[in-house]
């Protein structure tokens, strides 16, 4: 049995390596340290999925209920095998735009590594809010650190829209603890799960706004473009990667454990909204014509197609909400790579700039194919999966909501468009020597490649591990 | 019983090509040797399973009480286009070796692989999922190869315009899936074939009328038929492969393992217009058309419309043997349009005319492949002919008729044009090249007996009536009618086609595509910019927070007279407010 507690042991040990380095002028490349702290990680969550974990209760202050308490539910091995694998796979992206400070942006980069992964073991509500604060703030710092001249302005406006969001899920935790006088989990569970009032639905209410602001889904996605556009490709790997699905699982622990009932009550208008929010997320990414706006809004597709799924009150669309979140989780960060490495190659990721680099960097181009095709949802990629089965929630919620496939049409045209613009067709570029991905960059390409294929081929991995009736 | 070896030859070429790379083994040898494998075993599991109807299950994954099964069948039906698909594939790949040899081959050779991969799946697979992977992957294969030469802009326009238009049927396909599994919990074909009577009408009529949408665009049937004869932007080989057994083949294979379903659903009244009508745009395109591979890409066109028809007329068996016959005198077709390419260096029939071509070794095979197409007895075409239009009423029979004169006067429009009574030309031949087409000719000169046995192995239903006695008189009709129209050198045919040209231009609907791609780019024009506005609204209620904090600061001044200033105005406030009763 792995107690839950050492994983994120490896990561607090690496933020204190990181320290000692700097006190002793040590020097070991920050990023070692960094690997070496995820890679254990890793380790113990592989350890601990055949071994089983045990949970880990730490309580602070019996009168308020916080306790550092760490305890799996149901949905919450999925998301912490993303938070565990997908970071580490992002982070020899800084080299593209991070070229200095980087072992700020190292413990930046463990600080929000630990905490989220904490944030998805907790079964304490207070302590969960607690560490999605710590790493919201974090990447706050890490938006305008490392990102381009207008990083500061997207940085405050993505403080003051989680801020927002934040205090509404704050408000939501507080009123359930009124209501139940707990923060943890269970206990809350056992009191509202059958409940049903006004009360507790203006909780979810709160909830279900915050999610939509972290999402992003329409019409509360503001911050999204200017957020992932300007900071550096590592850390909108990591905001749209990980960031955007800390909305979807506090959502879902709302949706299954705290207020099923109040939940069915608003599955029609949201799903309403969400397919707005998919359509009006393809078109704008059809009218983009630089591809690292294109593939933000094209995670704003997606993410809008797993609120769909969420909200679909039953399991198969739930579950592919959540694969789907996962599946994702793994191909944006692969996505931006790419636009980093290609800005790195060309100095600048305008559609209309570049063409033909099939025939220069075929590498760069299997690897925008493999995205491409992961996107739109060609099966043997992992987003197949996740598509089908939202889709078919959907269908059983409501049967005439299935027109919202027509979004994949868009989105088909979109990447389509890319393809051609980008890989197909005469070379030209405003560099003329380029250089095909590195060797490193193959084993970051190659490895995020084969989890998609992975997840593709043998999705029982993942929705075996969902289990939506255990909180 | 492991069906999934049928799958296992191709999976191993695929991963050879894709990663020896052409060093250690030539890539075309991997290629071919691995279809030839998958003949064999297709063959010997035709042979095993004949008239046994065997499916193969596994589960997938499980949620709650939906199993997601993975599902092979070995049946009569399913095996014999797994034999036909790996033979044709064969002789394609046998020709690639010489059609290709100055190309990229392990890429090549690996799409190829893939391609034929795709399709062996969807003949075997007896779930939807599974059929609608095999179809999926068949779209991405077609398009890389379509975009083979992706320098071209032609190609990699034809490319995008391909799968967009595909895509929509795989959409369609896709949603035809949810709704029968929504509604019958299985994803088995032949368990939910067996069980439509539990299936709301409603939901029977929708899935019907989108596994339709889903067939024709795959087989590129009206309105879909556009990215087909862009697609000739492909190495003619691929044409050859995508529209004799694989592709084009699969929307029509598609319509007859359903066809249970599509006779309950009341939708085949539709199916039978759009078939006339494909069959009639594309037979007229071809007419006016100068350029042979777009001719015969028409002719796919009409022919797959016929076998729609027979599906609409409740013939699926017919449309079934009219499949298979095709596949072998459309691939010769192409293949000989494909040497022709390679030998002369022009697709254009006027160029070629100006070559006097005129060996037997053309001419010969050409012939064949084209009467077969017109539906010439004895070649394949016309055995096909009286099989397809068992079921057709007196007036569908009456527009065939018509149907079956415009396909044999654009069939031997091509042959009588390019081919020339005494040539000149001096051309040496390569065995790759002959090997396929001398096999092709002969099969589509002998093949159609094949139809006197065939009921052994697929109940099929034919008739040698008048109708078709007078179907092949027209076919020979259209024959003259084109020796009279093009044979003659001296004859004005350019003026002709130049009139056809002028009457047919509204067909293609190109420049329709061409403005809804427009409308749909300002529509998201305009969507983005209402982004644009809601990003400054949201900026405005920022700085408009800004400017409230100033106010408020202002009101923090930290001067002790203001604070009393407030303060007895607040005071004074509540007195009122006392004083009035509140």
């Amino acid at each position: 049995m792995i107690n839950l507690i050492y994983l994120i042991l490896p990561g607090v040990l690496g933020v204190i390596a990181l320290y000692l380095k700097d006190v002793t002028h040590s020097n070991i490349p920050s990023k070692s340290i960094s690997y070496t702290a995820m890679g254990a990680t890793l380790l113990l969550l592989l350890l601990g999925t055949i071994f089983g974990f045990s949970g880990f209760n730490l309580a602070i202050s019996k009168a308020i209920d916080l306790s550092i308490s760490f305890n799996l539910n149901g949905i919450s091995l999925p998301f912490l095998f993303l938070a565990v694998l997908m970071p580490m796979l992002v982070l020899p992206s800084f080299k593209y735009d991070v070229f200095d400070k980087k072992l700020t942006f190292n413990v930046l980069f463990l600080v929000i590594y630990v905490s989220i992964i904490s944030m998805f073991m907790s079964s304490n509500l207070l302590s969960l809010f607690i560490f999605m604060e710590i790493s919201l703030l974090s990447a706050f710092f890490a938006i305008f650190l490392w990102g381009n001249e207008s990083s500061f302005n997207s940085a405050m406006k993505f403080l003051i829209f989680t801020q927002i969001s934040s205090m509404l899920i704050l408000t939501a935790f507080l009123m359930v603890f009124l209501y139940t006088g707990s923060f943890e989990l269970t206990s809350i569970g056992a009191f509202t799960h059958s409940a049903n009032s006004i009360y507790l639905s203006t909780v979810f209410m709160l909830v279900l706004v915050a999610a939509i602001i972290k999402f992003p889904v329409f019409p509360l996605h503001a911050w999204m473009p200017g957020a992932y556009y300007d900071s550096a490709t590592s850390i909108t790997a990591l905001l749209s990667g990980l960031f955007s699905k800390i909305g979807g699982y506090i959502l879902l622990l709302f949706i299954l454990f705290i207020t099923p009932i109040s939940a069915s009550y608003f599955s029609m208008p949201v799903m309403i909204l969400a397919v707005i929010s998919a359509f009006y997320a393809a078109f704008i990414a059809l009218s983009k014509k630089d591809l690292k706006m294109m593939f933000s809004y094209s995670s704003m597709l997606y993410m809008s197609l797993a609120l769909m799924g969420i909200m679909s009150n039953n399991a198969i669309g739930i579950d592919g909400g959540i694969f789907l979140m996962i599946s994702y989780g793994f191909i944006s960060p692969l996505a931006f790579m790419l636009t980093g490495y290609l800005r790195s190659q060309t100095g600048t990721t305008d559609m209309t700039k570049v063409g033909g680099l099939m025939k220069k960097v075929p590498t760069f181009a299997l690897f925008f194919f493999i995205v491409v095709f992961a996107s739109i949802g060609v099966p043997g990629f992992s987003n197949f999966i996740g598509e089908f089965l939202v889709f078919l929630g959907v269908f059983k919620f409501y049967p005439l909501i299935i027109i919202s496939i027509v979004s994949m049409l868009i989105a088909t045209g979109y990447y389509l468009s890319a393809v051609k613009r980008i890989v197909f067709e005469k070379f030209f570029a405003p560099v003329k020597n380029l250089h095909d991905l590195s060797k490193s960059e193959l084993i970051q390409t190659v490895a995020l490649s084969f989890v998609i294929i992975i997840l593709g081929i043998m999705p029982y991995i993942l929705i075996n591990s969902i289990n939506l009736g255990v909180v | 019983m492991m069906l999934y070896l049928i799958l296992l030859p191709m999976l191993i070429s695929m991963t050879l090509t894709a990663f020896l790379k052409d060093k250690l083994v030539r890539s075309r040898l991997i290629a071919v040797s691995m279809t030839s494998l998958s003949l064999l075993i297709s063959s010997v599991f035709f042979y095993v399973y004949f008239s046994k109807d065997l499916i193969e299950n596994f589960s997938w994954f499980n949620i709650e009480t939906y199993t997601f099964q993975i599902s092979f069948i070995a049946n009569n039906l399913h095996l014999l286009m797994a034999v036909v698909v790996s033979f044709i594939s064969l002789l394609i790949l046998i020709f690639s070796v010489f059609y290709m040899r100055r190309e990229k081959q392990e890429k090549y050779y690996f799409e190829m692989s893939l391609f034929i991969f795709a399709m062996l799946g969807l003949v075997v697979s007896n779930s939807f999922i599974l059929f609608y992977i095999f179809w999926e992957l068949m779209s991405i294969s077609s398009y890389l190869l379509i975009g083979f030469w992706y320098e071209k802009e032609a190609a990699s326009k034809a490319a995008k315009k391909a799968l967009i238009l595909t895509k929509v049927g795989d959409v369609s396909l896709l949603t035809a899936i949810i709704i029968l599994f929504a509604n019958t919990g299985t994803l088995s074909i032949s368990a939910t074939l067996s069980g439509l009577s539990s299936i709301p009408q409603v939901y029977l009529t929708v899935s019907a009328a989108l596994f339709i949408i889903a067939a024709l665009s795959k087989s590129a049937q009206f309105p879909f038929y556009v990215w087909l004869p862009d697609a000739m932007e492909a190495p003619t080989t691929v044409s050859a492969l995508l529209h004799s057994a694989t592709m084009v083949a699969s929307g029509a294979f598609l319509l007859i393992m359903i066809a249970p379903l599509m006779y309950v659903s009341g939708t085949m009244v539709y199916l039978v217009l759009i078939s006339l009508i494909t069959i009639f745009i594309s037979s007229l395109l071809a007419l006016e058309s100068v350029d042979t591979k777009r001719i015969l890409a028409y002719s796919t066109i009409d022919s797959l419309a016929f076998m729609f028809l027979a599906v609409a007329t409740l013939n699926p068996d017919g449309a079934l043997f009219y499949l298979i016959m095709h596949a072998v005198f459309k691939s010769l077709l192409f293949l000989l349009a494909g040497e022709l390419i390679i030998l002369f260096g022009t697709r254009n029939i006027f160029k070629l005319r100006g070559l006097e071509i005129g060996k037997p070794i053309f001419y010969v095979p050409a012939f064949i492949g084209l009467a077969s197409l017109a539906g010439i007895p004895p070649f394949l075409g016309f055995f096909a002919h009286a099989t397809l239009s068992y079921n057709f009423s007196i007036s569908i029979e009456l527009i065939f008729m018509v149907a079956t004169f415009l396909t044999s006067l654009f069939s031997f429009r091509l042959f009588f044009t390019v081919y020339h009574k005494n040539g000149t030309e001096k051309i040496r031949e390569d065995k790759f090249a002959i090997i396929p087409i001398a096999t092709l000719s002969i099969l589509s000169t002998v093949g159609g007996a094949s139809l006197f046995f065939f009921n052994s192995i697929i109940p099929i239903a034919y008739s040698f009536d008048l109708f078709l006695v007078l179907d092949s008189i027209i076919a020979l009709l259209g024959l003259f009618a084109a020796y009279y129209f093009y044979s003659n050198r001296d004859f004005p045919y350019a003026k002709l086609d130049k009139k056809l040209k002028s009457i047919f231009r509204g067909v293609t609907y190109d420049d329709v595509l061409a403005s809804t791609g427009t409308a749909i780019t300002k529509f998201s024009g305009l969507v983005d910019r209402f982004e644009g506005a809601l990003g400054e609204a949201f900026d405005s209620v920022g700085s408009l927070s800004f400017s409230l904090s100033y106010i408020s600061r202002e009101l923090q001044s930290g001067d002790l007279s203001n604070y009393i200033v407030i303060f007895i105005a607040g005071a004074i406030l509540v007195m009122i407010l006392m004083l009035v009763g509140v």
